[in-house]
């Protein structure tokens, strides 16, 4: 009896978890993707850091606390990871492979964006792009607000003289 | 030219219409099931990446997890703020590479090793230790000493199980110098509330007589006298910074952290009340988030918030004679702005390093001529390798010669928050410090900070 009832328990958790990860897939992956990829500046570097970061997220199952906070992390965590892989000799730059054609001013931005520091470029997409506040940026981040508004404030200030533009 | 809130604009738009592609959930339900089948290969070849790829991805990612991660280690020192629930065994060793100052009294600050917060006292050679008679389930916060060290100010609520509300209290009491404490002096905080966001704690400042203390909630300042209890509350004050003017009873009132923690603490017109008058007047024309006094009481220091110029500048106590002390003190976002030295001669205040994320160091600035004279982040040798420690905020000891650092260091162990402690660090020699405690989470971040001023008390040793 007591043996069946483990079992139950067993599978009844895994379907907890994943549904729990369901749950937070569907409220997280849309913005979650479309963050990592325009500051990995690869879709193909967003899709398998995404689905790797939710991969994990159901193998770990109920360790995860937090589930929309880790899948954050761990997506920007992975994308980082392979960018710092590719064998290009050079520093990390993210490859940019985004649909861009349809703006110049969108293209220029990603291309200025290539040269903030990841944590800048980080602050921006989230904050600038996708409109987060900096309190839930520096939650999704794993940073506090006040970081995240100082390296905000220093990326805007580098893309305006990458941008050279003149509201300086 | 566009601006560039236009390039952003036009960003956003593009970022709005970017989708991903629909089988995302369907790879990772696979790939969590240990499946490969689906991997693309991130070069942009048609070659399949081996399996073992992926084994490096996890265990990279699970690496980056617990231990840091790219994101962070790119903000070079970043790392999680959020206090460590820590092992009640854990001791407190006096730690340290040289031998530490001893001539000033105990430093309070309060940890969550049992299960609640609660006061702990530690001094140069002693261990860190629990305060005799304040530990309870209740939560004690924000300790803070009266300015003869003899009487240990800390806040503490008491949540109700079954209505979860929470009362409020102000505790005074008195402790000895072998540890001893007298009978506490409970003062009800009625209708105390934090901002949204922020931890409730209520975190007093001391007058420089120890008649009156002050403290700040739900969008109010209260001054409280110490002898009878009696409580003033000056409505419509979101302050960043509380001073007493030493020597007087007058609070100065700096700062608006705004309506939650998500906001930026703001520059505000600096006001004076004196708990005597009750009444309330503006300090010249100067607006800042972050204020202090000399010790003489005759001169403020004072510093803009987020967004304003990072200069330091002095004004008299009347309001006149504006100057600059410092053209510019650079950024930082810990911290608890400039710090008056007890000898008058000094400020010290900290300032991000280079591109750093959340790094600091010290920097002290000569009063008298504005020279200026910056601490690297001391190096602690450990079993692991070298620590260096990063200032969360610094003030000063009462010996007006020593540094209290609550402090982080890099490292740590896998699956931990930030590990942080309680350095003393001399300010003419910062290569002497002392680990005063290397478990004392920094709490301040989400509370307000001016308590730290008070955390070291003024007992001679």
């Amino acid at each position: 009896m007591g043996s069946c009832r483990g079992v139950r328990d067993v599978l009844i958790d895994a379907a907890s978890v994943a549904e729990r990860a369901r749950e937070t897939y569907e409220v997280q992956h849309v913005r979650l993707w479309r963050a990592v990829a325009v500051w990995s500046g690869s879709t193909d570097v967003a899709d398998e850091a995404v689905a790797e970061a939710f991969a994990q997220l159901l193998r770990r199952g109920d360790e995860v606390l937090d589930p929309a906070s880790w899948v954050w992390r761990t997506a920007f965590r992975l994308a980082a990871a392979e960018l710092k892989r590719r064998p290009t000799g050079e520093p990390a730059e993210p490859i940019v492979t985004l649909p861009l054609n349809e703006s110049d001013l969108a293209i220029d931005l990603v291309r200025a964006m290539r040269h903030l520091s990841p944590q800048q470029r980080a602050c921006i997409v989230l904050c600038d792009l996708l409109g987060y506040a900096a309190e839930e940026a520096g939650d999704l981040l794993d940073t506090s607000a006040a970081a995240v508004r100082v390296q905000r404030m220093r990326a805007r200030r580098r893309l305006r003289t990458l941008l050279e533009v003149n509201d300086g | 030219m566009a601006d560039l809130q236009e390039y952003l604009d036009e960003g956003r738009e593009h970022v709005a219409a970017m989708d991903p592609p629909t089988d995302l959930w369907a790879r990772a339900l696979a790939r969590s099931n240990g499946a490969d089948a689906d991997l693309l290969d991130l070069t942009g070849s048609a070659q399949r990446r081996r399996p073992t790829f992926w084994l490096a991805v996890a265990a990279v990612a699970a690496v980056f997890v617990v231990v840091t991660a790219v994101v962070a280690t790119d903000r070079d020192e970043d790392v999680d703020t959020a206090p460590v629930a820590e092992d009640p065994s854990v001791t407190d060793p006096p730690q340290g590479t040289t031998t530490g100052p001893r001539n000033n009294g105990r430093v309070a600050f309060y940890d969550n090793r049992f299960g609640s917060w609660d006061v702990f006292l530690v001094e140069s050679g002693v261990g860190a230790r629990p305060l005799e008679g304040a530990a309870s389930s209740d939560d004690e916060v924000c300790p803070t000493w009266s300015p003869d060290g003899m009487r240990l100010a800390f806040g503490r609520q008491t949540t109700s199980p079954d209505t979860a509300d929470m009362d409020v209290s102000l505790v005074i009491l008195r402790v000895e110098r072998d540890g001893s404490t007298g009978v506490p002096q409970s003062i009800a905080l009625d209708g105390f509330r934090p901002l949204p966001g922020f931890d409730p704690h209520p975190c007093a400042v001391w007058s420089s007589d120890g008649r009156w203390i002050a403290l700040a909630g739900g969008g109010e300042v209260w001054v409280i006298e110490t002898q009878t209890g009696a409580i003033q509350r000056i409505p419509d004050l979101r302050p960043s910074d509380l001073e007493w003017r030493p020597g007087t009873d007058e609070l100065a009132i700096a700062g608006d952290m705004g309506s939650d923690r998500g906001d930026p603490t703001a520059s505000a017109p600096v006001v004076m009340y004196s708990a005597s008058a009750g009444d309330l007047r503006q300090l010249g024309s100067i607006e800042a988030a972050h204020i202090t006094w000399a010790p003489d009481g005759s001169v403020l220091a004072h510093q803009a918030g987020e967004g304003g110029p990072s200069s330091i500048g002095l004004v008299d106590a009347d309001g006149t004679g504006e100057r600059l002390l410092v053209a510019d003190a650079g950024e930082a976002n810990h911290g608890i702005g400039p710090v008056w030295s007890p000898t008058g001669d000094r400020i010290a205040f900290q300032r991000l390093i280079g591109d750093s994320a959340e790094g600091h160091e010290v920097v002290l600035v000569t009063v008298a001529d504005g020279s200026q004279t910056v601490i690297a982040p001391p190096e602690s040798n450990e079993a692991g390798g070298v620590r260096q420690w990063f200032p969360y905020y610094v003030t000063w000891a009462p010996d007006g010669r020593t540094l209290l650092y609550s402090a982080w260091h890099r490292g740590g162990s896998p699956g931990a928050s930030t590990p942080s402690g309680l350095l003393a660090v001399s300010a003419d020699a910062p290569d002497e410090f002392q680990v005063l405690t290397d478990s004392a989470p920094a709490t301040g971040d989400y509370s307000h900070r001016w308590a730290a001023t008070q955390m070291w008390g003024r007992q001679e040793g």
